[in-house]
């Protein structure tokens, strides 16, 4: 009996690689250098920090650096999860695609 | 939040299931698992690997510039071979153009393995990984709090975006027209394939 999957590769094999329309890009984003230079080895402070950064217009928190530098974790993850709300994101069911 | 780190892949001899790993694509695996495997002359191939659209691209010089910029990410999908089945750069914050004011991410480029395309392998070995790294795209959007807006510059197989959930827009740039898939549209994929709760 003849394999019917035999003959299905993948249908889109490339997508992009050309400049980027210039319509596309926003500044704002260069702000992420320091967050991950700023919490090397704090994936909890990388991740709120992360989540204010790049929703800054959307959020009225004030922040510095040092304010996430000092939270104990469960003051972080407490932050994470209100920013979260904030933001309506979800958790994650898995992490299997 | 942890981002997925697993995707499933079709086998296509048999069509069952590989749970293929999602990795950090660093430059040494682009240079030895992707610039020094794919285009290999010995893959029996339908047409020539030189006609294909990447294949000029050189994978190290690419994650090498990008790699310790942090706006952009650069992830592969490996198989328990230990093959790269496919890579991904993707930059993580630009603007919505169907929902303007808002945030997106944008797909710079994905390739999947030589031997795994459908018009250029004669025994294509998987399928799944541009539609898996276009979903783990929109993972990445949603979880930045950028609803899963996903935009990106089609190369070809309008067909393919569009049953992705993705919509051509008015931009175009050197005539490829910029893609993109709504908030509403992502979060509804998201809930069909189980990733948030609805």
């Amino acid at each position: 009996m003849p394999n019917q999957h035999m003959q299905h590769g993948d249908p889109t094999p490339v997508i992009g690689g050309g400049v980027m329309a210039a319509e596309l890009l926003d500044d704002a984003g260069d702000d992420l250098v320091s967050a991950v230079a700023a919490f090397p080895n704090d994936p909890l402070a990388r991740r709120a920090y992360e989540l204010l950064t790049l929703n800054a217009g959307q959020l009225s928190l004030k922040f510095r650096n040092s304010d996430l530098a000092n939270m104990d974790d469960a003051t972080k993850r407490l932050l994470i999860q209100d920013l979260c709300d904030s933001l309506e994101i979800k958790p994650l069911l898995t992490d299997t695609l | 939040m942890d981002l997925p780190t697993r995707m499933r892949l079709e086998v296509c001899a048999s069509g069952e299931i590989e749970i293929a790993q999602i990795e950090h694509l660093n430059r040494e695996v682009a240079k030895n698992q992707i610039d020094n495997e794919w285009w290999d002359e010995q893959l029996d191939t339908l047409s020539p690997l030189d006609d294909e659209p990447d294949s000029h691209w050189k994978w190290r010089e690419i994650i090498s510039y990008y790699q310790n910029d942090p706006k952009w990410v650069a992830r592969c999908v490996r198989t328990g071979d230990g093959a790269i089945q496919g890579a991904l750069l993707l930059r993580k914050m630009v603007k919505s153009v169907l929902e303007p004011g808002k945030k997106a991410v944008f797909i710079d480029r994905v390739a999947t393995a030589p031997w795994n395309r459908d018009k250029l392998a004669k025994t294509p070995h998987f399928r799944g990984v541009g539609a898996g790294f276009a979903l783990y795209s929109i993972v990445l959007s949603y979880s930045q709090g950028f609803g899963g807006r996903v935009n990106l510059q089609a190369v070809a197989n309008e067909d393919f975006h569009a049953k992705q959930g993705f919509e051509p827009t008015a931009i175009q740039q050197d005539g490829e027209i910029v893609w993109e898939i709504r908030a509403d549209v992502a979060q509804r994929k998201l809930i069909e394939r189980g990733i948030i709760d609805a």
